[in-house]
């Protein structure tokens, strides 16, 4: 038995030289990414596990996790896909900038980059290529001291932008920079962050941070930034 | 008996993954035009000079040239033109079998009487000519250009039976980048509106900000459209604005909350398709076009998935089925759906896999005649247009080169698509259609172009 693992586990071996030689490196990489994630997901779901729990912290997030109809939009009402399951957080009913919001827009939001003190907490967020996962133990880092401070600063309101770099289309890269924007917003939620006072934009590949072409540009331009505003 | 297993799982699983195949190279599959000569202008009593009128002819040349059926000879190329260049006279005989011996199938006479521009389509089969509604010229090439193209199109729906596509419009973005001292540079795109071959271009927005995703709405009646969606970020979240053609400011088209993007209208009219990250991701939904003076519609999600970004729709023209990006799958690609109505559960929802054989998949468009997809997709590095048969089931590269080439659009015909290329430092508007695989550039000068828009059929 010990000996038919083996065997077979070779030819596994075997088949994944085989195949991948017919597909660049970064292919391969994607392929297995993606496979971890099913085999993720499958794992969690045979021990039981299909999502965590949270706080409510407002009407808007009590309706969406009830599964009321929300009048600006109709959501699905499968359990598995309801607004509030794990991985998306409904957005905020406030749009700043918006006729009758209480909060202007983008352009009353300052960079903290400008401000030494804020420059040091609001530190960009980085991601790798086609991924909305934020990963590191940098990136949590700064994710938690945001949150902090935002914490202590209830006043404050913050606009964390998605970004991403030149290589990939730009029309699916607003999307993606909207997943990303989404990705630090929730875990600035889940570290308590009140959930209207965040706000994602996505910008795509529409405002890189720095032009040109070469791994390093392209690291610095997929990122998540922060823009924010001291309501009085 | 172990090792026969093991052998065997081996074989199968190498014969499965075998069937994977290779980065597809593009066949040249150009269609032979059919050749046409556009006579000299023979002028008479006219005060439009001849650089004018050699003018006005070139740009009825570049419209022969583009639409998809001809090509236009010069007279040097056959010796019965050479022959033929010298003694043009718009209403005397040709040397019909000297020109049929040299495959000349038509020949286009012009000639100008004051500022009356007359043209004569003669087959050089048949040996018959029809003659076509003069138009007026001014003398202004940019005022003239569109009866030109209409001159154009009257030709093509007396020799192919349909009207070409020559007087139709397009849309597009023009970016450019502001540096700011000790700031972030900014980035502003403005709406453009031009003529399908560049011309004419007019800056129909003034907004300071990113725009993306312009595109006409289609009008109702037989009419022009008179209005523009477009995506805007002058808040900060993008959100859909519609505004009418040289109007101020626009009006937002849904109230739904967070970020509006990739938008898409029905062909009927009635409806958008777009991606918004309201519920936390990227997903996309679908709602009614507002009415003039009436409240917002609400907004339906049609499509989620959990951890996906999902982008790009593109409405069937029955308006039953969408085409959309998804990465569901790990590399964005391209999905068919059937819209879902009311109540259907997100679970239930079955999607058709259509691009196959490339990575980073986007910006689909359905052609107008519901055949086919033309798409973006990643080869050999390179992003190039792809188009999908729904008929073959097979997918095409249709571009290649260097060129990054993104967003392509349908022009009405089925035929003939725009998008954009990245070459170097610039970003231009292409043309291209499925006979004649070699996209011409229409565009050139300050800032980058994209998101181009061709102007529907009319209803």
């Amino acid at each position: 038995m010990k000996r038919f693992l083996v065997q077979f586990a070779l030819s596994l071996c075997v088949l994944q030289l085989t195949t991948s030689c017919q597909r660049s490196s970064d292919d391969v990489w994607n392929d297995t990414q993606s496979a971890g994630r099913h085999v993720a997901r499958g794992v969690k779901t045979a021990f039981g596990y299909h999502g965590e729990s949270r706080e409510i912290n407002s009407g808007d997030e009590f309706d969406a996790a009830s599964g009321a109809s929300n009048p600006d939009f109709v959501a699905f009402d499968d359990e598995a896909m309801r607004v509030g399951a794990s991985d998306s957080i409904l957005q905020a009913r406030e749009t700043p900038g918006e006729a009758g919001s209480s909060i202007p827009g983008i352009e009353a939001f300052r960079d903290p980059a400008l401000d030494p003190e804020l420059a040091e907490i609001f530190k960009h967020v980085h991601f790798d290529y086609n991924s909305s996962l934020v990963k590191g133990q940098e990136n949590l880092t700064i994710i938690v001291a945001m949150s902090e401070w935002l914490k202590n600063h209830p006043n404050v309101y913050i606009f964390v932008e998605g970004h991403c770099d030149s290589r990939g289309p730009a029309a699916y890269n607003l999307a993606l920079g909207a997943n990303r924007s989404n990705a630090i917003r929730n875990l600035m939620i889940k570290e308590g962050v009140v959930y209207d006072r965040v706000f994602t934009i996505s910008y795509g590949k529409e405002r890189p941070l720095v032009e040109g072409e070469g791994e390093e540009i392209w690291t610095a331009n997929r990122r998540g930034q922060f823009k924010v505003y001291e309501k009085n | 008996m172990k090792l026969l297993i093991s052998f065997c799982l081996l074989f199968c699983q190498i014969a499965l993954f075998a069937q994977e195949e290779k980065i597809f190279v593009q066949l040249d599959t150009e269609i032979p035009m059919i050749p046409v000569y556009v006579t000299p202008i023979q002028s008479q009593e006219s005060a439009l000079t001849a650089t004018f009128q050699e003018q006005a002819r070139q740009v009825l040349l570049f419209d022969l040239n583009h639409n998809g059926h001809t090509r236009t000879l010069t007279a040097n190329e056959t010796s019965a033109l050479l022959s033929l260049k010298d003694q043009a006279s718009f209403d005397s005989e040709l040397p019909f079998q000297k020109l049929k011996n040299d495959g000349l199938l038509y020949l286009i006479k012009l000639k100008m009487l004051g500022n009356e521009l007359s043209c004569k389509v003669v087959s050089v089969n048949a040996q018959t000519g029809t003659t076509i509604d003069h138009i007026m010229l001014s003398g202004d090439l940019s005022k003239d250009r569109a009866k030109i193209h209409q001159l154009a199109d009257a030709i093509h729906k007396l020799l192919f039976g349909k009207s070409g596509i020559a007087t139709s419009r397009i849309l597009y973005t023009v970016k450019h980048k502001i540096e700011r001292p000790k700031q972030e540079a900014k980035y502003i795109s403005e709406v453009f509106m031009a003529d399908y071959d560049g011309y004419n271009a007019r800056q129909l927005t003034s907004e300071g900000t990113l725009i993306t995703h312009p595109m006409f709405v289609p009008a109702l009646g037989g009419k022009s459209s008179n209005a523009f969606l477009y995506v805007s970020y002058k808040i900060g979240q993008p959100k859909m604005y519609i505004n009418q053609l040289f109007n101020k400011n626009g009006t937002r088209v849904s109230k739904i909350r967070a970020n509006q993007v990739t938008p898409s209208i029905s062909p009927n009219g009635l409806f958008v398709a777009f991606s918004s990250d309201v519920a936390g991701r990227a997903d996309i939904f679908l709602q009614p076009l507002p009415a003039q003076g009436n409240e917002m519609p609400t907004a339906r999600q049609i499509f989620t998935a959990k951890g996906t970004a999902n982008a790009s729709p593109t409405f069937s023209p029955d308006g039953k089925r969408m085409a959309f990006v998804s990465d569901k799958d790990g590399s964005p690609k391209v999905y068919v759906m059937q819209i879902p109505g009311q109540g259907t559960k997100a679970k239930d929802i079955k999607l058709q896999l259509i691009s196959k054989r490339c990575r980073e998949n986007s910006a689909p468009c359905w052609s107008p005649d519901g055949k086919k997809l033309a798409y973006c997709a990643k080869t050999n590095d390179v992003r190039q247009i792809w188009i999908y048969d729904f008929e073959t089931g097979k997918e095409r590269q249709l571009t290649k080169g260097h060129a990054i080439k993104e967003n392509p659009t349908w022009a009405s015909d089925s035929l003939h698509l725009l998008f954009n290329a990245k070459e170097g430092q610039a970003t231009e508007i292409y043309l291209i259609n499925l006979n004649q695989p070699k996209a011409v550039k229409i565009t050139s000068g300050a800032g980058e172009k994209f998101f181009p828009s061709w102007e529907p059929k009319q209803l």
